[in-house]
């Protein structure tokens, strides 16, 4: 069931070629539609947590839903597996990327008043192949599937941008494309050296006939691998695996395992966390973001910022601290700097911003430096804020980029100081749309809070821990964040929202369609619910996941 | 010495030249264009008739070839050491690669020069004859075979190039290809000449190697070291490495496109087993006992590998940058094709030892980039051609908004192009990825140094295959479309959809790539050829 919810979409892109103009938009709608309604078909194996009372992982790691494995490319003593499944770290992602996917292909459907409005085939085609890797990468738990699925996603998004962007398209689509692509590389090179490096650990411990018998098996075959499953001893993609195996994270951890002289951990966290951390985008990598946002079309804005910026935040959870944990500590002060960077930075940016797209393109940055400081702190409330965070700024800033496309398709504009008064001639939109921009701002009671706080909590209590001493620091500095937060949102919304109306030529603003009340609705109600029960809406699925992650971290 | 090494005694003469067939039917093929002026005129229609015969032919008794029980693990003649022919099913998979692709460009030129062509006889000869030296080029480890075949590969080459008698560009590239052929044939005969005064007499690589490493404290090192260096450069030139790629960019832009497109994949293909079957000599005179002595002896190898890994590293890296500025896209895949030649290089560089569990495993990779190889570059020409022969330019300009003008065409180029940076979900991404595990494999300094360059290459690449792909699909200046013969569109979307089946299901490619590299031949030195110069230890005596 899993792998038909990721490849409806790419069916609906194959039902897309063949079929009839008129038909094309129904055909993307009714596919993204029933992706959602099957992911949503997923919830109740997650109520209670995801908590694994068999001990399926070693009793190591949370329980993994709906597993799909399939050998996919054998060669000799090679398997690259077809391996999927959903735990509470994926699936809260999953079902958000359906739900942003498909409020975000209706978002598409005024394509053809857009300023590029020529090949809609081609564009709804590239879209679902888009969502069909973005769920790909959130479900596979095999690293070289990932890799696929992940460098699958760049070359739609490239296009997308490219074609159906802003003026400056061609350029921030090509510096979106080198970006990632610099980022992947790095992955790339951690892909083969963990696969091979994995590989001796586990020939070491076989070769070691010191090592208890145990040990020995458990380096062959651990605890939720089917007794059939291919032999270790070439190395292994399973990004389980490598978390959970005691002999490959004792060898991964040593301090006597080099990679080109430097410390394996320390070279391989740092590789898989750049990669990660173009796509987060933190500080300094963010240049591109600005760039794509603000030249993307509305719907990919939504995608860009709803999805693709998660599966950053994503990949420090499944790859970097799980695998890497003795790297996440040596990086620590690194990673809590270059997030509150991220944060106090972005946001000065925002503030600057005139144009509305871009002030919430920075505002991302921001917001994502959260997340960064959450897990780089590496405790409960951290790892648990970082993950609300993902999801709540998944809700808030789609939900944002389509207030700003909204009146972009009526203005044609996005100067901030060009506006004014949209209350008054747009009231149903105004009240949503300041709901959205509270719940960016992080207001009690909506969904941008509740990660915020935990985030902050979180670094509070890693002070406590004498490696972090810099903890209380950072924590202080990064509730700073939030003040600047709130200075640049209420001012946008005086600017825009507040005053006298605007009077300009051509400047009608008549309210928003019943099209996008529908689409800005659920994103509001979530804000709401999310802030309100946030264990109801969240923490129940991710927490007995995120706690099997921390304790593989710590050690515990 | 030669002279004893007699392939034909004892043996069933007609049975081994079954082994053959291909080389004979080519051979045959062109005995048959130079008959057929004579006898039934000039016209390029029959002689190309005789030639595609001639080509399917061949394709047909290479397949055959695979069902011959005695190919297996022999060459001929194995009893006497010599290994001037070897058939085994490395090179019968080769050679399947070599004349799959030589109907590919046969057709090609029926679709574009046929028409115009006065000088077909003189035209496929060359092309016979060229197809022929590279299914030679990779059936050998004598030294002196290796030269021969080499030039029987390159000869034909240089004619060929400058076949448009008319255009300057060709006589240039000619000229250039033809003087740099000679210096570096000049250089290699020069090394085999002084390996063949250092084993006492033996043309075997075999032999050779076991020499060089029995050198190793003796002052004749450094002229065995000179001698080896000057056989890799023989073999440079032809897969076009850095420093030895100038003719490289100018022949390929000088030449007519079916012809660029012949010697871009598999003149280099055959230069890069031909390699391989010398590295593999090398690592069995190394260490065939075990993996633990091989280790011991790794000091030995390193500096080979380091030379080999160093020329790949330099020849990808050099080849993107200077890919950037060019405005031409021939001459701009000239340079891919350059940078490509460096992944493939990068195969060379790792030496395992025969004892280890997948010591073939380069030798697969090899393989298997070498197909997906095939499918990309005969695309991304494919559609150049068919562009050239629409707009006559292979400019950049020419190319401005092609998914409008020609969508069939554009989107296979895409698809190639994306797959030349080698980014899933296209199968040039798996080819890379099988050249990065053979040196994971390998896990010494050198090959995380060459992942690294690999990986970081493939991101220097994007820009200007990019280039390329936003002309075709971001730009528009109103050019007018224009259509295509059936045949050259089905084809390059033949490529395009070969390089995503392959990318889903390379499983079956990579498994026959694994199973003809480890039956690949690889000779060992003969006994009488112990005798190298005096003061040097004998290999037995330098294992710990």
């Amino acid at each position: 069931m899993l792998s038909w919810t990721i490849f409806l979409p790419a069916i609906g892109a194959v039902l897309c070629m063949f079929a009839p103009k008129n038909q094309i938009k129904r055909i993307a709608f009714i596919s993204t539609l029933a992706t959602l309604l099957l992911s949503l078909l997923l919830i109740p194996a997650f109520m209670g947590g995801g908590i694994d009372p068999a001990g399926t992982f070693g009793t190591r790691y949370g329980l993994m839903h709906f597993v799909e494995r399939l050998p996919w490319i054998t060669g000799e003593s090679f398997t690259i597996e077809y391996f999927v499944g959903l735990d509470g770290l994926s699936f809260p992602l999953f079902i958000l990327t359906t739900l942003v996917g498909f409020l975000s292909c209706w978002a598409s459907w005024n394509f053809e008043n857009w300023r590029v409005n020529k090949g809609m085939r081609t564009y709804f085609i590239l879209f679902l192949l888009l969502e069909t890797g973005m769920l790909g990468v959130f479900a596979s738990l095999d690293f070289f599937l990932f890799y696929v699925f992940w460098e699958v996603m760049l070359l739609p998004m490239y296009f997308l941008i490219g074609v159906w962007g802003g003026p400056r398209k061609e350029y921030a689509a090509i510096k979106f494309f080198l970006f990632t692509l610099a980022g992947s590389v790095l992955m790339l090179i951690a892909l083969v050296a963990m696969y091979f490096y994995s590989g001796d650990a586990v020939r070491a411990a076989m070769a070691d006939a010191s090592s208890p018998a145990g040990a020995q098996s458990q380096g062959l075959v651990s605890g939720y691998r089917p007794a059939d499953a291919p032999l270790l001893n070439g190395g292994t993609f399973d990004l389980i695996e490598m978390a959970t195996n005691d002999v490959i994270a004792k060898h991964f951890a040593s301090d006597g395992t080099t990679f080109l002289g430097v410390k394996f951990a320390v070279i391989m966290f740092i590789f898989l966390f750049i990669g990660f951390a173009i796509k987060l985008p933190s500080f300094p990598f963010h240049t591109w973001l600005p760039d794509a946002h603000v030249e993307a079309p509305t719907p990919i804005s939504m995608i860009l910022a709803g999805v693709l910026l998660k599966m950053g935040g994503y990949g420090f959870l499944r790859l970097c601290y799980p695998i890497f944990p003795s790297g996440g500590e040596a990086w620590a002060f690194v990673l809590a700097t270059v997030g509150v960077i991220s944060i106090l930075y972005g946001a000065l940016c925002a503030m600057a911003q005139t144009d509305f797209k871009k002030l919430v393109a920075y505002s991302s940055v921001s917001h994502m430096g959260y997340v960064l400081l959450g897990v780089a702190v590496m405790t409960q409330a951290g790892f648990q804020g970082a993950m609300f965070q993902m999801l709540a700024h998944g809700i808030s800033s789609p939900m944002c980029f389509f207030l700003v496309g909204v009146i972009y398709d009526r203005a044609h504009h996005r100067d901030l100081n060009r506006f004014g008064g949209l209350w008054l001639t747009m009231p149903r939109y105004g009240t949503l749309a300041t709901i959205g921009f509270f719940a960016s701002l992080g207001l009690p009671g909506l969904c941008g809070f509740i990660g915020e706080a935990w985030v902050l909590i979180g670094t509070f209590q890693a002070g406590a821990n004498p490696q972090m001493p810099w903890a209380y620091t950072m924590a202080v500095l990064a509730a700073a964040g939030v003040i600047l937060t709130a200075g640049y949102i209420l001012w946008t919304i005086k600017r825009v929202y507040l005053g006298h109306p605007h009077e300009e030529p051509g400047h009608e603003m008549p309210e928003a369609t019943a099209r996008e009340t529908a689409i800005l609705v659920p994103f509001a109600v979530l804000c709401i619910l999310m802030g309100v029960f946030p264990s109801q809406t969240v923490f129940n699925y991710c927490n007995g996941t995120l706690n099997h992650i921390l304790a593989v971290v710590t050690g515990g | 010495m030669l002279a004893e090494s007699n392939i034909w005694t004892g043996i069933d003469v007609g049975q081994h030249l079954r082994l053959f067939a291909p080389e004979l039917a080519l051979v045959a093929t062109m005995l048959a264009i130079v008959s057929v002026p004579v006898l039934l005129g000039r016209s390029a229609r029959t002689v190309g008739t005789v030639a595609t015969i001639g080509v399917l032919a061949a394709l047909f008794l290479v397949w055959r070839g695979f069902g011959l029980k005695q190919v297996g693990s022999g060459a001929l003649s194995t009893d006497s050491g010599s290994t001037m022919l070897i058939a085994d099913q490395l090179g019968l998979f080769f050679k399947l690669i070599l004349m799959v692709f030589l109907s590919c460009v046969t057709l090609l030129w029926w679709m574009g020069s046929a028409r115009e062509e006065r000088d077909a006889p003189e035209f496929f000869i060359l092309l016979l004859g060229s197809a022929l030296g590279m299914a030679l080029m990779v059936s050998t480890t004598n030294l002196l075979m290796m030269v021969i075949a080499i030039e029987t590969a390159s000869m034909p080459s240089y004619a060929i190039v400058g076949f448009d008698k008319r255009n300057p560009k060709a006589a240039e590239a000619s000229l250039k290809y033809m003087i740099f052929g000679a210096i570096c044939a000049a250089t290699m005969v020069y090394g085999v000449s002084l390996l063949y005064g250092l084993t006492g007499g033996s043309l075997e690589a075999a032999d050779a190697a076991k020499m060089w490493f029995a050198t190793l404290e003796s002052p004749n090192r450094l002229l065995a070291s000179v001698g080896l260096i000057c056989v890799l450069v023989g073999i440079g030139f032809k897969i076009s490495a850095v420093p030895f790629h100038f003719w490289c960019p100018d022949a390929f832009e000088g030449a007519r496109i079916e012809v660029t497109t012949w010697l871009s994949v598999v003149s280099k293909a055959a230069g890069l087993v031909m390699l391989i079957r010398l590295v593999q000599v090398f690592c069995m005179a190394a260490g065939i006992e075990s993996v633990d002595l091989w280790q011991a002896r790794w000091s030995m190898m390193a500096p080979l590998a380091w030379g080999i890994g160093l020329m790949a590293m330099v020849t990808c890296t050099w080849a993107n940058f200077a890919a950037y500025k060019q405005t031409s896209v021939k001459r701009m895949l000239a340079y891919s094709s350059i940078a490509h030649a460096g992944y493939m290089l990068m195969a060379g560089a790792v030496f395992l030892s025969p004892a280890a569990p997948d010591s073939q495993t380069a030798t697969s990779a090899l393989l298997v980039y070498i197909v997906i190889y095939l499918f990309m570059n005969l695309g991304a020409f494919g559609v150049v051609a068919l562009v050239v022969w629409r707009t006559g330019s292979d400019d950049l300009d020419a190319f401005t908004g092609l998914i409008r003008r020609a969508p069939a065409l554009a989107v296979p180029m895409v698809i190639c192009l994306i797959s030349l940076v080698g980014l899933p979900p296209f199968a040039g991404f798996l080819g890379k990825w099988w050249i990065l595990v053979a040196l994971g494999r390998q896990g010494t300094i050198l090959s995380w140094v060459l992942v690294s360059v690999a990986a970081l290459n493939t991101l220097f690449s994007l820009y200007y295959y990019m280039r390329v792909v936003v002309r075709m699909t971001l730009k528009d200046d109103g050019r007018a479309s224009f259509s295509s013969p059936a045949g050259g569109v089905a084809m390059v979307n033949v490529c395009a959809l070969a390089l995503i089946v392959l990318f889903i299901a390379i499983g079956p490619l990579k498994r026959s790539a694994d199973h003809y590299a480890a039956r690949m031949f690889v000779p060992r030195a003969s006994q009488r050829a112990s005798a190298v110069a005096p003061g040097t230890a004998s290999l037995a005596e330098l294992a710990p």
